[in-house]
């Protein structure tokens, strides 16, 4: 059987089994304790029957009246409290009721005789109905337990009747309307109903909670409010991030990209592939090195709060170059909570690829000549003086050679300008071929004139001319114009050597033409030193 | 109605004096027996026993009542008024077994019924006392 779960069902059944509980432990008690005063007085009632009956039973055994004894034993045994009786005289008399029990402790009354004090005549027994009695405290027990019981079950449903009116029904009414508000809906959130005037504590329970939701609709009005706010900054923010054309990602503080957005990844990532090949940022950007320096240096300085720096790098089989903004961040919030925990890095970066290339060629076209591509005048004359310091505080040599081509003009005139400039063309490579170290400068000095330049430890007259020569040779191979045209030309060389010859650039470059044009007064295709080392 | 009440002082005021009246118990000349004790001649007199100790049945005779004779009898012998002994014997109407003694109309007539009946026992004061008769109990001898 299930109980209800109900107060009124389970305070009442609780009263009412206490009270059975009780009722019957007192009866059992009261039931024993009644037994043996029962005891008691029916000892002394059958003791005062007994002596009622002395003085007719002291007659009849002075008598030795059977007759009256017979009367007398009859008269006791009717009566319920007596078990039985036996009245004994002298002599042979003895009478006794039936089915006397002996073994019972009996009252014996001796029988004086009756007309002299000091002589007895007999004896009477009675023996008390213990059974009897047991019984009639049985059935008093009985009744009393049934009065209890009835008394138990009366005032548990009246207990029941005011748990159900007092206490339940209101707290039942509090629940239900309790039940209809929702927290995640505020408009649920009305006053509870409360009775007009209740002043016991469900009435104050009912108010105290009235005042605490009326306080929480509040705040949660207002939270919901910010929290929509919120969101819609969120989204905002989302989106910039989202579709922002920058690849942003952040760093935490071993330099491990914690967040990124989708075109960091499009930037970072080889083509095909959805992940990023490592989140360690500087791995990622293979100059590993340089980069954590710079992270640490941003760390580790608090009034640089951004550095920007351009990196090439090289994703899969393309080069790129990025442009890369890096920001400590320094979020107010997480210095409150974890001391100097303000160690995250934002990157963001710009693909800044084709500019770099554009600036990359509209440097290359300032600087070189753009017909033979060698360093046009200008360019040339700085990295020459340039490279003139570098030989002078190195104790190294600067080899320069002044070359001016012969026969260029006949070209040019017979064959035009175009034929005159793939002969430039054809000879510029041929120079490039020669002087291809990379402090080698080979420069476009004039029209038909050129200059190359190197730089050497050790200066070899014999190698110098060696080469230079060879120089000669190679330009006097023949060139073709066209498919069956070919035309022949010659050069010139003067040749200078910083610091012997000088250690200003305009002096050197004086005198290497000096050389260049005694050569050419002395009959082409030779080789000139300014002075013979 | 007074009467009973009455009669119960005068009683009383007679008792102080009946002490003096002095009682011998007296049987038939020809009874066997010569003596008995207080105890015997209650026993007799009571309806406990309807014989003598010897054997020989036994009638015992009351002095009227209105004498007053018979009550200082009674109190001398078992310390009871006639009354009592009236209810003593009221009592035992209906059992059947004992007897009360047959009452005699003067101590003349009682003197007369022990000299005729062998089984008679009796009492007379000691100063009616005849040789018709023989004392078997004196109550001054206790």
């Amino acid at each position: 059987m299930k109980i209800s779960q109900n107060l009124y069902v389970r305070v009442p059944l609780a009263i009412a089994l206490v009270a059975v509980l009780v009722a019957l432990l007192s009866s059992t008690l009261s039931y024993y304790i009644g037994l043996q005063e029962k005891k008691d007085t029916n000892y002394l009632l059958v003791k005062q029957l007994a002596q009622t009956m002395a003085k007719t039973a002291t007659i009849s055994a002075y008598l030795n009246d059977g007759e009256l004894g017979q009367e007398i034993i009859s008269g006791l045994f009717s009566n319920d409290l007596v078990q039985g009786a036996r009245l004994d005289g002298e002599g042979e008399m003895s009478i006794s009721s039936d089915g006397l029990n002996e073994q019972q402790d009996g009252i014996v009354i001796p029988l004086i005789h009756p007309f002299i004090d000091d002589a007895v005549v007999g004896t009477l027994t009675v023996y008390p109905d213990d059974k009897y009695i047991e019984q009639q405290a049985q059935t008093s027990l009985k009744k009393e337990v049934a009065l209890i019981l009835i008394q138990s079950i009366i005032i548990a449903f009246f207990v029941s009747l005011v748990v159900h009116r007092w206490l339940t029904r209101p707290i039942q009414k509090l629940t239900d309307s309790f039940a209809t508000i929702n927290p995640s809906v505020p408009k649920t959130m009305r006053m509870l109903l409360v009775k007009q005037g209740e002043k016991n504590e469900i009435g104050k329970l009912t108010q105290g909670i009235n005042s605490l939701m009326h306080e929480l609709h509040l705040t949660i009005s207002n939270e919901r409010a910010l929290r929509e706010k919120t969101q819609e900054l969120e989204s905002k923010f989302r989106l910039i991030f989202e579709q922002a054309s920058a690849g942003i990602c952040l760093l935490n503080e071993k330099n491990i990209i914690t967040t990124f957005n989708p075109a960091f990844l499009q930037y970072l990532s080889v083509a095909g592939q959805t992940d990023l090949a490592s989140l360690h940022f500087p791995t990622l950007l293979n100059d590993v090195d340089k980069l954590e320096k710079l992270l640490l240096s941003i760390r580790a300085d608090k009034n640089r709060p951004q550095v920007t720096l351009d990196i090439e790098c090289r994703i899969g089989n393309k080069t790129l170059w990025l442009h890369c903004l890096f920001a400590k961040l320094t979020e107010q919030r997480s210095n409150e909570r974890s001391g100097d925990q303000g160690n995250l890095v934002e990157v963001i970066i710009h693909d800044v690829t084709e500019r770099a290339e554009r600036e990359f060629q509209t440097r290359f076209e300032a600087d070189h000549d753009p017909l033979t591509h060698l360093l046009n005048r200008r360019s040339g004359d700085k990295k020459l003086d340039n490279a003139l310091l570098y030989c002078l505080e190195n104790q190294q040599n600067l080899v320069l050679m002044m070359i001016d081509l012969d026969k260029f003009k006949p070209v040019n005139d017979t064959y035009g300008h175009e034929a005159g400039d793939k002969v430039l063309i054809a000879t510029a490579k041929r120079l490039k071929a020669h002087f291809n170290l990379a402090t080698d400068l080979c420069i476009r000095w004039g029209g038909d004139e050129f200059i190359v330049a190197r730089q050497l430890m050790n200066v070899d007259q014999e190698l110098i001319l060696e080469q230079a020569n060879n120089i000669i040779a190679e330009i006097e191979q023949s060139i073709y114009i066209s498919k069956d045209t070919q035309c022949h030309i010659g050069a010139s060389i003067g040749i200078v050597v910083a610091p012997k010859d000088g250690k200003v650039l305009d002096e050197l470059l004086v005198k290497a033409d000096d050389m260049m044009y005694q050569v050419k007064a002395s009959g082409r295709g030779q080789v000139a030193f300014y002075q013979k080392l | 109605m007074k009467n009973p009440l009455l009669l119960m002082i005068g009683l009383a005021l007679f008792n102080l004096d009946a002490v003096s009246t002095e009682f011998v118990v007296v049987v038939n000349k020809d009874n066997a027996i010569n003596s008995l004790s207080k105890r015997e001649v209650i026993d007799i007199y009571m309806g406990r026993y309807l014989t003598f100790p010897d054997g020989e049945m036994a009638q015992p005779l009351d002095l009227p009542s209105e004498s007053l004779l018979k009550n200082d009898f009674y109190l001398q012998l078992v310390n009871k008024n006639e009354q009592k002994i009236n209810a003593y014997w009221a009592r035992l109407l209906f059992s059947g077994r004992a007897k009360p003694p047959i009452s005699a109309i003067s101590i003349e007539d009682a003197l007369k019924k022990l000299d005729s009946s062998p089984y008679s026992i009796g009492y007379i004061p000691v100063n009616q006392l005849t040789d018709a008769v023989k004392v078997v109990y004196r109550f001054n001898e206790n």
